[in-house]
């Protein structure tokens, strides 16, 4: 019985504390404050009509349109001028996270200023601003320092001036719980996504995709090629809830554990994540919809553990040998 | 040495118990509304809310969901005469906004033209001054939309096709820029 339990609390201690490569984290950092850099850079124009008290949100009717209850935001109490700084505060802390200078404390004033703009100017806010403020949650709890900071590029650019030899060093790490945070988080996302989409005729008839491209809010490209693309609409709207739906198994498959069974996921997820990436970068291309892709493509970094790295190692140099050997031929 | 140790143990039981608490309560707020019927579900929601809320952390994902929006509408903003005719005095479509401020102003007027028609008023005050209209002249927000058809044949022609447009009013305001 003792040693049931003990087993028990080893695989639970392991679920959460496992030690994995802290790489993925640092590059959702860097990519994070990238991401909303880009995403604040839109409403750069506007900061004062979209968040200032007399702009497109007087502050006398915040009251009545936004909820009241369990919300904060700093703007509610600032005049017009500073909400301005506050907004240029927030683009210099966000270069110190991606810096890793100061990174808990930068990312916390960020966040509570990020948070403070999107409490406030909710009616502007896309998926992109969602998934972007959850995943600088999930940064704040996590040790995103631990790699690719200004202190470790400085620590090796003097070694390389003062002509030691620079090591590659053991990739820091950190326990796992906060990836298993954030592919919960993505899970979430997709699963319910692919479930709305799944109650709507339009996905299953197969036109969803080519009315979003012909969409006057979003198409960036000519009627004529959007005529034509329609074609592949029913294809990639079947494959888009697919691959929406597979990312349910990266948290049903390794249950099985638990009853003695090993399914590992590793292929899967980097199979989830690619097609994502295709989809993404498809919509990216296609459409004018914000930062949702780019925000994606941000949380994917989080996911990658040393596993994901010694596979992308592998894609790489198997694509190089083809570049070295083309058709396989060598010239002797 | 015990003492560390059982530091360590109760820090890692709160961060395990923080991180279920959490996953419970996201997963809770994005359940669809047909599984909050149960009653021990929407309790369970009713716990957890105020954690979501309170950090940010609410998150709706019906993206292009259950349908793509098939309403696509170009806005323009019309002057009242003294003769009492509007005349056009700036149109907002695809063109008209520059590039990286398409996407935030179009959600905002999808937002106008679905649920927040209250702010209209002040969203048209915020032209008075960009468009320098003087003050005691009435504006309004006008939206010219047409339906894409839902089905796949037609899409394939979208170009040739001849949709009707219609016209509908959001809002107007009297200019009182300060």
């Amino acid at each position: 019985m003792r040693n049931l339990r003990a087993s028990i609390g080893k695989r639970i201690h392991r679920f959460w504390f496992r030690p994995v490569s802290a790489a993925g984290f640092g590059l959702m950092r860097i990519a994070f404050g990238v991401t909303t850099l880009i995403n604040l850079s839109m409403e750069a124009r506007n900061v004062e009509r979209y968040f200032g008290p007399s702009g497109i949100l007087p502050r006398d009717l915040v009251p009545s349109v936004l909820r009241q209850q369990w919300r904060f935001s700093l703007l509610d109490y600032v005049g017009a001028e500073t909400t301005g700084y506050l907004y240029l505060i927030l683009l210099a802390c966000l270069v110190f996270v991606i810096l890793g200078v100061g990174t808990r404390l930068m990312l916390l004033i960020s966040l509570v200023l990020l948070y403070s703009f999107h409490e406030y100017g909710i009616i502007l806010l896309d998926s992109g601003d969602s998934l972007l403020h959850l995943i600088g949650f999930i940064l704040l709890l996590s040790p995103c320092n631990r790699t690719f900071t200004l202190k470790n590029l400085e620590r090796k650019c003097q070694a390389i001036a003062a002509g030691k030899e620079v090591r590659p060093k053991k990739t820091p790490t950190m326990p796992i719980w906060p990836y298993r945070l954030l592919l919960w988080q993505m899970v979430l996302i997709y699963v319910s996504c692919a479930y709305a989409k799944m109650s709507g005729p339009t996905w299953f008839s197969g036109s969803a995709i080519a009315i979003a491209i012909h969409h006057g809010h979003f198409s960036r490209f000519p009627i004529a090629f959007t005529d034509w693309f329609t074609r592949f609409s029913p294809s990639i709207g079947y494959f888009t809830i697919f691959t929406q739906l597979g990312w349910a198994l990266l948290i049903i498959l390794p249950m099985f554990a638990w009853i003695g069974i090993r399914i590992p996921t590793g292929g899967l997820k980097r199979f989830l994540i690619f097609s994502g990436i295709i989809v993404h970068t498809g919509i990216l291309v296609m459409m004018d919809v914000g930062t949702f892709s780019l925000a994606v493509f941000t949380a994917y970094f989080g996911l990658l553990l040393e596993e994901d790295f010694e596979a992308i190692k592998k894609w790489r140099t198997w694509i190089h040998s083809f570049k070295q050997e083309p058709l396989g031929l060598t010239v002797k | 040495m015990r003492s560390v140790l059982n530091r360590k143990h109760c820090k890692e039981w709160a961060i395990v118990t923080f991180c279920l608490w959490h996953m419970t309560a996201i997963a809770l707020f994005v359940l669809p509304g047909d599984v909050l019927s149960d009653p021990v579900v929407a309790r369970a929601k009713a716990i957890t809310t105020p954690y979501v809320y309170s950090l940010t952390q609410w998150q709706y994902w019906n993206i292009f969901a259950p349908d793509p929006l098939q309403r696509s509408s170009t806005y323009r903003i019309d002057l009242l005469a003294e003769d009492g005719t509007w005349f056009p005095v700036h149109v907002i479509d695809y063109v008209s906004l520059p590039w990286n401020a398409r996407a935030k102003e179009f959600k905002i007027l999808e937002n106008l033209e679905e649920n927040w028609q209250g702010i209209v008023p002040s969203y048209l005050q915020t032209f008075c001054r960009t468009l320098s209209i003087p003050n005691g002249n009435r504006i309004r927000l006008m939206a010219v939309s047409f339906v894409l058809p839902a089905e796949l044949e037609p899409l394939k022609h979208a170009a040739a096709l001849e949709l009707p447009m219609t016209e509908r009013e959001l809002g107007s305001t009297i200019c009182n820029a300060p």
